[in-house]
Formats: C-alpha cells, structure tokens, sequence
C-alpha cells in the first residue's frame, strides 16, 4: 500500500512538474511575464536542429477580471547554422527588438525555451489592481493566406477514396494529417493564425500597485 | 573643370552609398543556402520521386524556408506517413546544403467495416461490409481497392446481396492533376422478393472502365463503360388475374453510363458542412430505353455542434465509387459528435438518428402505399479497425386505399 502510495505520489509530482506555469514579474515599471515549462512536441530538439528557421509567437493579453487590460506579442525566431554551430536568435517584444542570449546547442536552445523571461510586456495600468495574464503559445504559425493555398493543392491531390465517399483534402487521420486537420480546425473555428502545436496558459491573479 | 566638380560632388555620395550597401549585400549573400542535392530518409516502401515531387525545389536552387514548410504540409495531408521532417545537412562547401525529407511511413492500408440490422416492412435482415484498400500502391499514391459486401436475410420476406468489387484507381491518370482512371471488376448475386410477391433473382459479373474528370472546385464528369460477359435473371412475376409466370434468362450485355457528380462536404466520414451530388445517364445494349439516376445530401452544423442532414434519392458517392448504405428515398435527421478515448482508441465519432420516408406506389389493388422509417447509429474512428460503423434500421408500411 505505501508503495502504491509512493508511485502515486511520484506520478503526481511529475504531472506537476510538466504543467506549463505563467507568471508575472514587475521590472522598469512594466509588467512582465516568465513561462516555464511548456510542453513542446516531441519532434523540437530535430526541428532546431534543422538549419530551418523555428518561429515561436506568443500572444498576451493582461486580464482584469474578464477585461482585457493590454494585449502584447513576442516572436522568436531560431535558426540554427551548420557551419557556426550556433543559433541565430532573434526576439522581438511588441514589435521592438529585444536582446536575446547566445545559444550554441540544441540543449541550451530548449532549455531557454522552456523558461522563457519577457520583460516589458504591458505597461502598469494607473490605479493598479488584481490582474491576471493569460498567453497563448503557437509554434511555426502559419497565416491565413497560405494555408488556403495548401488547401487548393491538397483539393486538387488527395488520393485517397473512403468507402463513404469523401471530398478531395480529406482523409482518415494518419499522425501527420491529423496534424494538418487540427490547424484547418483552428481556422474553421475563426482564429487568424493557426499552428501545428499550440497552447493556451493563465497565471495566477496578482496584484501590482501603479 | 566644372564637370570634375560636379562628378565630385555627385560621385562621393554615390560611391559612399555603394559602399554602405554592398556590406549589406554581402550579408545577405552569405546567409543564402544553395541546395546541393535532395534525399529521401525512411521510405521503405514510398518511391523517394513521389516523395520530392511534393517539393517544388530543385538542385541549384536557393533554399526556401516558405516552401520548404508548404512541402511539409503537403506531404502531412497524404494518409501515407505518419510523420513528416524537412532538415538541411551540411552540402560540399559553407552554403550548400542537402534537403533532407525524413518521413515515417503510415499503414497504407485503410480498413472499414459497416454493420447494421434492419427489419423493413416485413424483412428481417443484417447487412454487413468489408473495406480493405491500399492507397500508396508501389509507393506512388496509386489505390487498390476490395470491398465485400453481404445482405443477409434472416426471418420474413427475402431480401440478400453477396457482392464483391476489385478496383484499380489512378487518381491522377497519365500524370494529370484533374484526370482520373479507374479499373474494375464486380460480381455477385442477390435474390429480392417486392412487397407484390414478385421474386427476382439476378447473378451477375462484369469488367469495368471509367474515365473522369475533376471541374471547377468541387465537381467531376466521367465516362463509365462496362461489359458484363454474365447475367442471369430468374424472375417470378405475379399477373393481374393472379397467375404466376417463372422466366429465366441468360445474356451478355455492354453498358455505358455518363456521370456528373458534386463533392463539396467537409469531411469524408464525419461532414459538418457542405453537399454531395451524382447523376448518372445510362444505356445498356440488352435495354429499351436509357435510365437517369442520382441523388444528393446536404449537410450543416449549428452552433451547439449538433450536424444536420438532409438526403434524397439514391445516396451520392464520388468519383471513384458509389456509396454503400441503406437508406430512405428521403431522409433527413442529426447527428452529434463524439469525443475521442484517452487511450486513443477512439479517435472520433459520431452518433446520428435519421428519420425516412419512401414512396413505394401502387399495388395490385390499387393501394398506394409508403414506407416511414427511422434509422439509429454510431459511426467510430478507431486506430485497430479503421471507420467502424453500427446501425438499427426499420419501417413500416402505410397503406392508403386509392378511391380512385
């Protein structure tokens, strides 16, 4: 029994340890947010390692109850050179270029990304009060405009036939496509921008004084 | 002298300019990679020219991190892989690199099953359907296709089909993105008493071709032609006065058929919006006069997620086949959807309820009469068996007497 106890309470620690956590911080008068361990797909540590540029975006809205107090987003692009052996990063807050840390290894690169610090996201509303922050994570996004292309092709290429019959672009979920059908939901549903991999975190309430 | 100086004047700032620029130039030079070569990583059984025909980049090109990701997705939308990565590998010298497209090859072959109990009118049967199709034959995209399908009757009036198709599709016939060919061959027997006590029953096997082409968005046309080297018909048929005539016959026949055909749902299994139509213009050589077929379902979903559907006719299939389902000649109903398993067993599915109605005519008494149906079930995507699907199907018949 308390070896049945101890396994739980192991599994439980664990499934604690992987839930992805947002929390604020206050630095120059501007409230930031730090977002730890997210759970990326399985395929990151090959996908950085690519040559290929890795776009993270992250979109923030600071939260008074159910208003929306700011809104802020920060691009990560990393693209790892093969000759250097280091990782090009670039990050922009709101637009603005922000200093990003060296990265030499695929290692180092995910573990910045798994404790991500961004100073500077809103600025403190005047009165203060008792905010939350909610975030919304998307890896490689894709835009509108370019998904639909790739849903021409897809329309005019599909070769598969069901048994029920099937409109061309669709298929029965393989891993892959159920991928591809999980972003063509995402914009089904009404979102601008969709990803293969996303999340959507909430921190704590907090309370910051102006 | 005036010309010196105004070429000092102009020229400073301008070579001042070049030189400001071609430091940027430079830069960006250097960060263009020029692909080498292109290679193809675990495929055992997909062609590795079918794999790059996804990419749109050749040797010699400057690589494209945009198509590159669409050559991705491209390849992610075909049922054949499971996974799908794009990296770059140092090529020969610093800036050229090797395109690397790693896949992970999926099942090719796709399973479905269809079963469903129905008792009509006064029929007590069970049908049952068996899909099995390669859709990467010799690791090019190709599909062969068998479907098995059996009509059993149990108790009351009989109604029974064993059939079974084998099918070869091109879906993109002699390279073309719009043409489509398909070969096949059918055969089976079924054995059909009416509701007039008349008795049909009909074996049948035949060689078919069709050619098509994919219109617009959503539409396609074909030629079907067909030739059936067997039929044989023994009918009992039921004359006004109540004498009963037996008839046998045994014939070969050709068939030809044109058809059009509409395709704009959503989903193959689980539509939540669009429509699906076929009409059919067929000629047979042993028959009088030609015949016209078709049928269409609309499909839409409300904002509680609940889909609704509306079908007449015969049930629309696609271009590369007709659909296997018992139906009303008007249906119509909802369907509501059904969360995956955690283990994932269940991928998705769906539960639906589809009330019917058939006009059956006239009998010999004058009656006119009407069938009123419902059918109940539950279709699953499951990572064991494929696209399962169960079903309760019944009526009953309405028998109005015509004063007339």
């Amino acid at each position: 029994m308390t070896r049945q106890l101890w396994v739980a309470w192991l599994l439980l620690v664990s499934a604690t340890a992987q839930a992805a956590e947002l929390t604020h911080f206050v630095a120059d008068r501007k409230i930031g947010a730090r977002v730890q361990a997210l759970t990326f797909p399985e395929s990151l540590p090959k996908d950085l390692r690519s040559g290929l540029t890795n776009r993270l975006l992250l979109r923030a809205s600071l939260l008074q109850g159910e208003q929306s107090r700011g809104m802020a987003s920060v691009e990560i692009a990393l693209k790892y050179d093969l000759w250097d052996e280091r990782f090009k990063v670039e990050l922009t807050i709101n637009g603005a270029a922000a200093s990003a840390p060296g990265l030499r290894t695929v290692e180092e690169a995910a573990a910045w990304l798994s404790d991500l610090r961004l100073p500077g996201l809103f600025d403190i509303p005047a009165g203060g009060g008792t905010f939350t922050l909610k975030a919304e994570a998307l890896l490689n996004p894709i835009e509108h405009e370019r998904l639909e292309r790739i849903r021409e092709w897809v329309k005019e290429n599909s070769r598969y036939v069901p048994l029920d019959g099937a409109a061309r672009g669709t298929t029965p979920e393989s891993g892959s496509n159920a991928i591809f059908n999980r972003i063509f939901d995402q914009y089904a549903a009404g979102d601008d921008v969709a990803a293969q991999w996303r999340r959507e975190i909430v921190s704590a309430p907090f309370t910051v004084s102006h | 002298m005036k010309t010196m100086i105004w070429l000092q004047r102009w020229l400073v700032p301008l070579l001042l300019l070049l030189s400001l620029s071609c430091p940027g130039q430079a830069a960006t030079d250097a960060e263009t990679l020029i692909i080498e070569d292109l290679a193809c990583r675990g495929n055992a059984v997909t062609s590795c020219d079918f794999i790059l025909g996804h990419v749109y980049l050749s040797p010699g090109d400057a690589v494209d991190e945009e198509e590159l990701g669409n050559a991705r997705l491209r390849l992610a939308s075909l049922p054949s892989f499971h996974s799908v990565q794009i990296y770059l590998e140092k090529g020969s010298a610093r800036g050229r690199v090797r395109v690397v497209i790693e896949v992970t090859e999926a099942d090719p072959y796709a399973r479905e099953w269809l079963t469903g109990s129905s008792y009509r009118v006064d029929s007590l049967s069970h049908l049952l359907v068996g899909r099995l199709t390669n859709q990467n034959l010799f690791g090019t995209g190709k599909l062969l296709d068998g479907t098995l399908v059996a009509y059993v009757p149990l108790a009351g009036r009989v109604r029974s089909q064993y059939s079974a198709r084998l099918q070869y599709v091109d879906p993109h016939w002699l390279g073309s993105k719009r043409m489509f060919a398909i070969a096949g061959m059918s055969g089976g027997e079924s054995d059909v008493e009416n509701l007039d006590d008349e008795r049909f029953r009909t074996e049948n096997f035949g060689l078919d071709l069709t050619f098509g082409r994919r219109i617009f968005d959503f539409s396609y046309v074909s030629l079907f032609l067909r030739y059936n080297p067997l039929i044989e018909i023994d009918s009992t048929l039921i004359n006004p006065d109540g004498s009963v005539e037996h008839h046998r016959n045994s014939f070969d026949n050709y068939a030809v058929a044109l058809n059009y055909g509409w395709n704009s749902e959503d989903d193959p299994y689980f539509p939540t919006r669009g429509s699906r139509a076929s009409l059919s213009w067929t000629w047979a050589s042993t028959a009088d006069d030609t015949s016209i077929d078709g049928g269409l379902r609309k499909t839409w979903t409300t904002d509680n997620g609940t889909s609704w559907l509306v079908q007449i006719a015969d049930p629309p299939g696609t271009e590369y086949r007709g659909t296997v389902e018992e139906t009303f000649e008007w249906m119509g109903g909802f369907a509501r959807p059904i969360a995956g398993t955690d283990g994932g067993e269940v991928r998705r599915g769906r539960w639906y309820v589809l009330a019917g109605y058939t006009p059956i005519g006239l009998n010999r008494s004058g009656d006119d009469r009407k069938e009123y149906g419902l059918k109940i079930g539950v279709r699953l995507e499951t990572r064991s068996f494929g696209i399962a699907e169960f079903y309760v199907i019944g009526s009953v018949l309405d028998t109005n007497r015509r004063d007339e």
